[in-house]
């Protein structure tokens, strides 16, 4: 399969999986029942208002993989403004193996392919922003 | 020579003020980007940059004001969202200059990455709110900004 075959797929799994009124209800449910650290993180968080923005970084993530222009060093600059959240590093692997599973309970075609599919692309994404969150600039602005 | 960003329907936020606002950025933009590809230098590149910074830190405060005023729900995140974005120019800034290196495409297509995520995801979120709070999406006067970056 070819990369753009590949997130031609991706954009239909998300389709289907999204296509599902409750899939991000379910995917923050299930990433919080991890553990009270995690659910922690989104104390006082305006959800609606994170939904949107996952749909959102979702949609940069297939852009980092096709290597548009700017994609790669948005997501690290993602991954850069979740350092106030004081996270640890491991809990982007949670959270895309939480992804993973409501993408599988929600997409009524999900298969291995699939699965690998997902796994690619958010797995690139989290790599960039565990790359933003973990670089320490030796720059400093100048104001 | 084709331009960075074109602006189109999808980039309006449905006021037009703001709009206006909006197509000075992306005017910005293009200006560092044919810039850099003619090769007018990084101190010609370097002083589009910084008036780029300065019309989006007033763009921003605008913004900002209007949120205020309008008392809108999620002002403090989104003003985050701004500092964020200053923060990281002014720092990509300080980058080019104190280890002499060149602005190229690199900042560019992050500043274009951003600004389309920012105006799309972000933007659109508070002019509904304004509109529904009775802000007039169409204005009788040519915005000022306009003339005098142009």
């Amino acid at each position: 399969m070819t990369r753009t075959e590949r997130l031609a797929e991706f954009h239909r799994s998300l389709e289907r999986a999204t296509a599902e009124p409750e899939f991000l209800d379910r995917f923050y449910k299930s990433f919080m029942a991890i553990s009270p650290k995690i659910q922690r993180v989104f104390q006082g968080t305006d959800m609606a208002r994170l939904k949107r923005k996952l749909k959102s970084s979702l949609h940069v993530m297939t852009l980092a993989v096709d290597d548009a222009p700017g994609a790669d060093d948005y997501m690290r600059f993602l991954g850069k403004t979740h350092r106030r959240l004081n996270l640890d590093p491991a809990h982007f692997d949670l959270w895309k193996g939480s992804l993973l599973k409501t993408a599988a309970e929600c997409d009524p075609e999900f298969d291995d392919r699939t699965q690998a599919i997902w796994a690619e692309v958010i797995g690139n994404g989290i790599e960039l922003m565990r790359s933003g969150m973990a670089s320490r600039d030796s720059r400093t602005s100048p104001e | 020579m084709s331009e960075l960003i074109a602006w189109d329907d999808s980039l309006s936020v449905g006021i037009d003020e703001i709009d206006e606002q909006h197509k000075v950025l992306v005017r910005l933009l293009n200006d560092l980007n044919q810039a850099i590809k003619e090769h007018h230098g990084n101190e010609a590149c370097l002083a589009i940059l910084d008036r780029l910074v300065d019309y989006t830190r007033i763009h921003f405060a605008v913004e900002e004001a209007l949120m205020r005023i309008f008392e809108y729900p999620d002002y403090e995140n989104h003003k985050a969202e701004h500092e964020e974005l200053v923060e990281e120019v002014l720092a990509m800034r300080h980058e080019i200059t104190h280890e002499e290196r060149r602005i190229s495409f690199k900042l560019l297509h992050f500043l274009k990455m951003w600004l389309t995520q920012h105006i799309m995801d972000s933007d659109k979120e508070y002019s509904e709110y304004f509109l529904a709070q009775g802000m007039k999406s169409k204005s009788g006067k040519r915005a000022w900004f306009s003339r005098i970056w142009s």
